[in-house]
């Protein structure tokens, strides 16, 4: 099957070459690799490749507050011993370091999920890429989580310009604090977020019990997780709660952060998730035909990381990879099987199917809860006559999504959920 | 995403906060938190559950109840599951009104009177249905017709689930305060008259008081037992429980006589001892200097790390939070007896410890009364949630500061920002695009497929390595420099003298990587080089070569993301030499050679 999506892939060659520190498990350097592999693969042929702007300090304050930004973009590593106190309010330190170029590589990254969500807006692509964005945890005052500028929700910002809903996807392992947090108020960005939760892990937010305040309410969901979670389980899971969110909800746009922390054998994560596995999220997430925007997040195990983006770039250009990596300068990162899938892992599946039926049982019950709930801007679906200015022969994403494919879902939703009641009770 | 270290901190002192106001019983939270752990979750979200299905059959039937349940008109949400344990506990809605005691229970929730009707109607109304369906399955268990009523919606195993947490949490002791409550049913009538006026001072006190008499005096079984949990944690963790509990003693009962032990301010910082009373300044302090390094103006340090539930941003809430903690503080300032610097600046606990310091040497009878304001004040901010694990849950902070400004959906914003759509760099635009490039396409690069000598050898990789990325940089053209090819793999090694490198290996044998030191010495001992390129180095050559060796030597256990591991074993196999294979003496880098000269004649 080829692929009809236009794919626009964002990718600057000055990322690599960023390094937060000796000791710091964030490495850039990752980003440098997955785009290798990326054209070592040849998936390069089949889509186009961008280069982003470099977002201003007054599109980044579109969310953060103008004085933080304004101290990110004044900071320098060898200026921060003057400003301890600014560091500490602004969370910049221990896990958020001072490094060199470090506005600049916020600036990249911010304006490839800017310009991402621009495309789409302007329905020139219906699938954007950006590896290098998805930093979820920073808020909107305060670097968190390794991340300083939320990309995700600057460009959900840009998205909801021309969507009345937009829905957020995060199966980062760590919860997608900052993105949740933003929009905790609002029903037009519902977000999801599946992620470990408990034992005190990073970063402590996320509880199935969370889920969203005022005209938010009920629409911030989260699927908290125990360690060690396997592919048939976690894939059950996300495609029962996503295609009952997205039945629900009707976004106009969804937004997937592809955190590959999630994997097995990640150095900070505790899922036992295989490539495979994680990339059937991405598959799933496709086929709703919704204009889709991809970033990618976390990510500790370098190689992994490379190999994971790899793989998911080619299932949105509906491209299957052979196994076998091919030679290229960092082959030796892939040595010694020099293979895209990963080995297994051993971390013990502490999720009972009890625990995650109840899971599942409350987040579908706050769904419910939606369709009764007055006052949701439900009317409000983007106008499906809206014409884009500047592509006609584009169809409108909007419109793909037929009844005759919205009622398969609702079938197979159906039939799956019978057979997992059977099978728990 | 983060290290432990930092996320551990957090937790601690949200704990820690929790726990000094989140509850009137410090054992009991220590206790909830050790026996009930997993189900305490199970229990919230069961009751969740069949509290939300009730309401929704009720809802159907033509009755509305909106949720949360809020208090009033200040908007205060109120606990539904703490409230419904703690009337069960004492026994149920009918005791309960028929004694007249939800008083008692308003203030077991750390409300204030003001609030009372509320809770009872919030009580009758939501509550009291459950209560009755649950009581009548637990009395009754034979009776088929369990399933009936209001809770038909509940499957088998759910309502098993329920049933069975209710059950084990009756069976122990649970939130409800007993001795307090005993002695409040002695002085229920004198409570009711001075209601009026906020807590009754004088019957708090001897309330409390008493509580203490008659703790000691019956060597309260359920006390001792806490005292052992405790004993099998951590040291630390025993003293901060000791001292907290003594900080809620003192709150309650301001002539303690271990009150009297509080030295003046100024002898604190020099005093050696490990009294309660020093233990809590320093925790004070502690919290203070946490919170200065963090403050942010419009925040409270508490409820900064506290993360206030979001019901509780209501800004009448806020206000009344702050009216008080201002005029605690005013009437520090006025009395000159306490010069301390943290006063103005305070937290709450701040001016609650300065406000008991204050009452101790020179109390009245009328500021007792604003000290019994000040406490419920305190528990009301604290009680977020107040059982076991929710200690340990962050809550999603709110306000201002936090959410990102969402317009109304008005229809698309055609604006002009069409403008910032990145820079097409590929497919090449047109002369660039080299034509070799589309009929010869990268194509297969399976190693099996090649015509080397010996397939699969050293020379072989490195002869495709370097094949695949002349074919990709004659297909990129200035996009193999802009997408920094130049700069990948182990050709950047060739920009290095092999002096350089030994350098190089030298000194990362001298000093790992993973210390702090490290770059800036490496840019002491590289002076012609920037961090740029000591960095590319580091990521492109030193690491693929270190991961080449392990891959040889060490298969099992790689991790090329660690810069902690030692580098000694590498020694003088390690560099250009690594690359060696026995029998292959004469590997010259004559690909790498060509690669560099063609991209010589190009530029």
């Amino acid at each position: 099957m080829r692929s009809k999506d236009k794919i626009s892939y964002f990718y600057d060659g000055d990322v690599g070459s960023v390094y937060f520190g000796p000791n710091h498990p964030m490495k850039p350097h990752r980003l440098c690799m997955t785009h290798h592999l990326v054209l070592a693969y040849d998936l390069h042929k089949k889509m186009e490749i961008y280069r982003p702007h470099k977002a201003y300090p007054v599109e980044l304050a579109q969310f953060h507050s103008a004085d933080y930004v304004e101290f990110l973009n004044r900071i320098t590593p060898d200026t921060q011993h003057l400003f301890s106190k600014e560091l500490a309010i602004y969370n910049l330190g221990e896990d958020c370091p001072v490094f060199e170029n470090l506005f600049e590589f916020c600036q990249i990254y911010a304006g490839g999920t800017i310009d991402a969500a621009r495309r789409l807006n302007n329905k020139l692509c219906d699938i954007a890429i950006n590896w290098a964005g998805g930093l979820h945890h920073a808020k909107k005052c305060e670097a968190s989580g390794f991340c300083y500028i939320n990309d995700l929700v600057l460009g959900i910002l840009e998205l909801l310009k021309y969507h009345t809903r937009v829905l957020y996807i995060d199966i980062d392992v760590h919860h997608g604090d900052g993105v949740e947090e933003a929009f905790y108020f609002t029903d037009r960005v519902m977000t999801v977020s599946f992620h470990k939760f408990g034992d005190m892990f990073f970063p402590g937010t996320g509880d199935v019990k969370d889920i969203g305040a005022r005209e938010g309410k009920l629409y911030a969901i989260n699927v908290p997780l125990k360690n060690g979670i396997d592919d048939t389980s976690f894939i059950r899971l996300f495609k029962t709660i996503i295609s009952k969110v997205v039945e629900m909800y009707q976004p106009g746009a969804i937004v997937l952060q592809c955190g590959a922390d999630s994997l097995a054998g990640d150095r900070l994560g505790c899922f036992n998730l295989s490539i495979d596995g994680h990339a059937a999220c991405v598959r799933i997430v496709k086929k709703f035909n919704l204009p889709l925007l991809v970033t990618g997040g976390g990510g500790y195990t370098k190689e992994n990381v490379a190999r994971c983006w790899t793989f998911e770039t080619g299932v949105l250009l509906d491209t299957e990879l052979p196994n076998e990596i091919p030679d290229n300068e960092y082959i030796k990162y892939f040595e010694p099987e020099c293979l895209l899938s990963i080995p297994n892992g051993h971390i013990e599946n502490l999720n009972s199917r009890s625990y995650l039926s109840t899971i599942k049982m409350q987040v579908l019950e706050n769904l419910r809860s939606i369709q009764h709930a007055p006052g949701v801007q439900m009317q409000e679906v983007p106008p499906d006559f809206y014409i884009p200015d500047i592509d006609e022969k584009e169809q409108n994403p909007d419109e793909r999504m037929h009844k005759h494919t919205k009622d398969k879902q609702i079938q197979r939703d159906d039939e799956y959920y019978d057979g997992d009641n059977d099978n728990d009770s | 995403m983060v290290t432990n270290g930092a996320a551990l901190d957090c937790v601690e002192i949200v704990n820690k906060c929790g726990t000094m106001g989140g509850h009137l019983d410090v054992d009991n939270v220590g206790k909830d938190l050790e026996q009930f752990g997993d189900n305490k979750d199970r229990l919230r979200c069961l009751f969740d559950l069949v509290l939300s299905g009730y309401l929704k059959e009720v809802t159907w039937k033509g009755l509305f109840r909106p949720m949360p349940a809020m208090l009033g008109n200040d908007g205060q949400s109120l606990d539904l599951l703490k409230l419904f344990l703690v009337v069960r506990e004492i026994g149920g809605y009918e005791l309960v009104s028929n004694e007249g005691l939800w008083a008692f229970v308003v203030k077991e929730l750390g409300l204030g009177f003001q609030v009372l009707a509320s809770v009872k109607l919030i009580y009758a109304k939501y509550l009291y249905e459950l209560e009755k369906w649950l009581r009548s399955n637990l009395e009754d268990r034979k009776e088929d017709n369990a399933c009936g009523g209001n809770f038909g919606f509940l499957t088998l195993e759910q309502e098993k689930d329920f049933r069975g947490l209710f059950a084990n949490r009756i069976g122990r002791q649970g939130v409800v305060n007993k001795v307090a409550l005993i002695e409040y049913r002695k002085h229920k009538k004198f409570i009711g008259k001075d209601s009026k006026n906020g807590v009754g001072v004088s019957d708090t006190n001897s309330r409390f008081r008493l509580q203490d008499r008659v703790g000691k005096v019956y060597g309260d079984d359920a006390e001792n037992e806490c005292r052992k949990e405790f004993s099998t944690r951590k040291r630390k963790r025993k003293s901060l429980s000791e001292m907290l509990s003594w900080v809620m003693l003192v709150a309650k009962c301001h002539d303690d006589p271990s009150v009297r032990e509080i030295l003046e301010p100024s002898k604190w910082i020099n005093h050696k001892g490990d009294e309660f009373w020093i233990q809590a300044i320093r925790a004070r302090e502690a919290l203070r200097q946490k919170r200065d390094g963090h403050s942010v103006i419009e925040q409270s340090p508490l409820q900064k790390n506290q993360e206030m539930h979001p019901s509780m941003y209501d800004d009448d809430f806020l206000n009344h939070h702050f009216t008080e903690k201002l005029r605690c503080s005013e009437r520090l300032s006025r009395s000159n007896s306490c010069s301390c610097s943290h006063c103005s600046s305070g937290s709450t606990f701040d001016s609650q410890l300065m406000c008991l310091h204050r009452t101790h040497s020179e109390c009245g009878p009328k500021e007792l009364s604003s000290i019994a304001i000040d406490l419920s004040s305190l528990d009301t901010s604290m009680t977020v949630e107040p059982y076991g694990d929710d200690i340990f849950r962050r809550q999603v902070a709110v306000g201002p500061r936090f959410q990102a400004e969402v317009p109304e959906w008005t229809g698309p914003v055609s604006d002009s920002d069409s403008k910032w759509l990145g820079t097409r760099q590929w497919p090449l635009s047109g002369g660039e695009y080299d034509s070799l490039a589309i009929t010869d396409p990268i194509g297969s690069r399976q190693p099996n497929s090649c015509s080397c000598q010996i397939p699969n050898s050293v020379e072989c990789i490195r002869f495709h390595i370097a094949e695949n990325r002349m074919k990709l940089k004659l297909e990129l053209g200035s996009l193999f420099y802009h997408w920094r090819f130049d700069g990948m793999g182990e050709e950047v090694s060739l920009r290095w003298t092999a002096e350089e490198e030994k350098k190089f290996k030298h000194m990362v044998q001298l000093e790992s990587p993973s210390l702090n030191a490290f770059w800036p010495r490496a840019s002491e001992f590289f002076p012609e080089k920037t961090w740029q390129d000591l960095i590319s180095y580091y990521f492109n050559v030193f690491l693929i070569r270190r991961r080449s060796y392990q891959n040889r030597v060490t298969p099992k256990s790689i991790d090329s993301d660690d810069d902690e591991s030692e580098f000694g074993c590498i020694s003088d196999s390690f560099g250009s030499y690594a690359l060696k294979v026995p029998g292959s003496n004469t590997l010259t880098c004559s690909q790498n050679n060509q690669c560099i000269d063609l991209e010589l004649d190009e530029h």
